[in-house]
């Protein structure tokens, strides 16, 4: 009967596509979902360490249920939706949130041949994703009819416009260090050696490069000390005052998961992806064992894996980041951004386009 | 079939999208439902095989142009809805559009329009067009934007 079913599906190509799409969606959804939880512990334990207390230990083993416990909570809440605000948009806010922080991961490989979408302009098409995420942060503001929303979205705005460029110029000398915008063509590019033994990630040839698309994407995350929309010492929650519930756990899920959508982008364009000196012996060593499809499903396992633990990595040094510096100041933001960030971005583009052309 | 299904849909969703843009008498919603008919658009692009146009539609105009419209609504202190009276100006302006598209329907032939085959435009193909084949309107465009700039600049400065 399952035999049966799985045959008639591999034997129909459309079936076999939204098969495949539903089956890596969901393991998408789950991935990223699952991430969130695990952050929201990691981030409060590491947040504890470096102020010196303990965190979460009271809810299972060194706190881990503490984020199961926080959802518990937030389900048990009273969805309040204010009287003057506008009841459409403040609702659709937060699903709009969630959906455009999972999109761009369909068009990103999770392992060697794993993806959603192989888009031939997958890089182009993150970015443009990722710059649709602040529309709901918007409207989150707008429709909350409270000033401190609406300053909130206007800061988010404001962020926005600040750090959209020099992060996509500085993605623009990966771009060209490689000749492609296909993330498979950029990771491929980067399991090569350098004398046969540095390996060759993007970061050893482009470290301005990769320091202007970390700050950048600090602000991508709308994290310390570029979090505007939210400034909590000033404008109390910024643009999600107003929530609450569920709707409230969702605006923070987007948010973690811009935070996972950024470190996996840096370890794919900068770090290697799934790359990993000596890793290929391993490979080699287990396909003698397996066969086929199961060593397929480890081999994208360990890959998985790879990725996954270099973008913990990022994380780790994202929090550190939150809990060393204090909150940059509104004005000095776009300041910082187009004065200091968009030369040094160019140098970058300008240095890699003038080594590209002469060393072919 | 699949694409026939798939042009309904988005036609369906971009003809009520765009009629919202102007009936909606809130004019946050209206920017939110041409957000929506600019996504569209973008996905009208990706189903004629122009995956790198449909990418830098949502770049451009839903994340760029549509974040500054959103902007300057929210610098606005109107919240209720204005309502708008029929003037003589307007009438003219509606009758005008009206003759004005009938003229360019009849004369419209509708010949099927199909992907194209032959030109797939990844980013090294519309790379080698815009950089090679076309180089000098390109950089005549960007001239032109960079006057538009500047003098922006200008009356901003001048006024501030």
């Amino acid at each position: 009967m399952v035999a049966e079913l799985v045959d008639y599906i591999m034997s129909n190509k459309i079936l076999l596509g939204i098969s495949k799409g539903v089956v890596v969606g969901l393991f998408i959804i789950l991935y990223a979902s699952l991430m969130v939880l695990f952050l929201t512990w990691v981030e409060r334990k590491v947040a504890a360490r470096i102020h010196v207390r303990y965190g979460p230990n009271r809810t299972g083993p060194y706190g881990l249920l503490q984020p199961l416990a926080d959802g518990a909570k937030l389900i048990q809440k009273e969805d309040i939706i204010p009287y003057a605000a506008d009841r459409l948009i403040f609702t659709l806010a937060p699903v709009f949130a969630f959906a455009f922080a999972v999109l761009p991961f369909a068009a990103m490989p999770l392992a060697d041949g794993l993806i959603l979408a192989d888009l031939n302009v997958a890089l182009l098409y993150i970015i443009a994703l990722a710059s649709l995420s602040i529309i709901p942060v918007i409207m989150a503001g707008w429709a909350s009819n409270n000033k401190y929303s609406l300053l909130g979205a206007m800061r988010a705005a404001a962020l926005n416009l600040s750090y959209e460029i020099p992060l996509v110029l500085s993605i623009m000398g990966v771009v060209l260090v490689v000749g492609s915008l296909n993330v498979f063509d950029i990771v491929k590019y980067q399991t090569e050696y350098i004398f046969g033994i540095i390996p060759k990630w993007i970061i050893i040839l482009q470290p301005l490069g990769f320091f202007v698309f970390f700050v950048a994407s600090i602000a991508e995350m709308s994290r310390i000390p570029f979090d505007m929309p939210e400034s909590e010492s000033e404008l109390i929650a910024g643009f999600h005052t107003e929530y609450s519930g569920m709707k409230f756990a969702m605006l923070l899920f987007a948010e973690y998961i811009h935070m996972v959508f950024g470190s996996m982008l840096a370890v794919l364009l900068f770090f290697g992806g799934w790359h990993l000196p000596g890793l290929g012996y391993v490979l080699s060593f287990l396909e003698n064992f397996l066969s086929g499809f199961a060593y397929t499903v480890v081999k994208w396992a360990i890959q998985f894996g790879v990725i996954v633990a270099k973008a913990l990595a990022i994380m780790f040094v994202l929090m550190w980041i939150r809990m060393t510096l204090p909150r940059a100041r509104l004005h000095s933001i776009p300041t910082f951004y187009w004065k200091y960030l968009l030369p040094l971005a160019l140098i970058n583009l300008g240095i890699t386009a003038v080594a590209v052309a002469v060393v072919g | 079939m699949k694409d026939l299904i798939m042009f309904l849909i988005l036609s369906v969703i971009a003809v009520v999208s765009s009629l919202f843009v102007f009936l909606s008498k809130n004019i946050f919603r209206g920017a939110l439902s041409l957000s929506l008919l600019l996504v569209t658009m973008a996905m009208f692009f990706a189903m004629l095989n122009a995956e790198f146009i449909a990418a830098v539609q949502i770049l451009v105009y839903a994340g760029g142009v549509l974040v500054l419209i959103l902007f300057a609504i929210m610098l606005t202190k109107e919240r209720e809805p204005s309502v708008s009276e029929v003037t003589t100006s307007r009438a003219v302006a509606l009758i005008a559009f009206v003759v004005l598209s009938l003229f360019y329907l009849a004369k419209h032939t509708w010949e099927k329009y199909v992907p194209e085959k032959e030109f797939s435009a990844t980013g090294a193909s519309v790379g080698t067009k815009l950089f090679q084949t076309y180089v000098i309107p390109f950089e005549a465009a960007s001239f032109l934007l960079l006057a538009a700039m500047i003098g922006a600049i200008y009356l901003a400065r001048r006024r501030g």
